[in-house]
């Protein structure tokens, strides 16, 4: 797999109605670049449905995922800003401006790109940076820094 | 020592805390292995220490209650090394 994270898989602003249609926003991304079915987010609604809002990990951030399955083809990572934060009921991280779909054709090969979004986002700037982006030059730049990170 | 993270899936969320706890260790000069699974699994998984969600911790295994870690935030770093020094060292 392309081991960079690619410029469109970040998508900033986006609407949404709540935390359901903030999954599938976040999922339509690898949707429309062939990477996972819609299937893919039935699973990840199954999930939530049976766990709970567990994987909202950290304040502001949900990483939706589920397994490895025939829904997913490609191994992909999305991310999405959301307009107006919206409560996944996690006690203590909500309310959720910044969702992460995750989906890998097994269970190793997502591990690398995972890695340098989560040490991305371990650091406070770049979830401030991520706050306050609003233009293509925003989510370039960001994108750009994200990459940077080694593995 | 061997420390767990568990998650729903076993592939995304506990894979970011064993990545961050990895390191967390490296720095602070304790020697551990880590390891991730899923819920389902965690019966099987002989550990010294779990670490998990506050959502998931109700339903890890009675016996792995008394030595599971909970955390809140599983992506700052900070967050993370200050609930596994106050439990490991």
């Amino acid at each position: 797999m392309e081991d960079k994270f690619d410029y469109d898989n970040l998508r900033l602003q986006v609407e949404v109605a709540d935390c359901r249609d903030a999954i599938q926003k976040a999922a339509d991304v690898l949707i429309e670049k062939g990477c996972i079915t819609s299937g893919y987010v039935d699973e990840m609604n199954a999930a939530f449905d049976e766990l709970g809002p567990y994987f909202v990990l950290s304040p502001g951030m949900a990483f939706a995922h589920s397994k490895p399955s025939p829904s997913v083809k490609r191994t992909g990572l999305s991310l999405i800003t959301l307009k107006n934060p919206v409560n996944f009921g996690s006690a203590a991280n909500d309310p959720v401006f910044l969702v992460c779909v995750i989906a890998s054709v097994d269970a190793k090969e997502h591990i690398d790109q995972l890695r340098r979004i989560a040490q991305f986002l371990g650091d406070e700037r770049h979830v401030s940076a991520l706050r306050a982006a609003r233009t293509d030059e925003d989510a370039h730049a960001i994108v750009d820094e994200l990459n940077k990170g080694g593995c | 020592m061997k420390i767990t993270c568990v998650c729903g899936m076993g592939m995304g969320s506990s894979l970011i805390a064993k990545m961050n706890i990895e390191s967390i260790l490296s720095q602070e000069g304790i020697d551990a292995e880590v390891d991730n699974c899923d819920l389902g699994s965690v019966s099987a998984q002989d550990s010294d220490w779990y670490v998990t969600t506050r959502e998931l911790a109700d339903n890890m295994p009675e016996s792995a209650k008394d030595h599971t870690i909970v955390l809140t935030d599983f992506i700052s770093v900070d967050s993370i090394r200050e609930e596994l020094v106050k439990n490991l060292k």
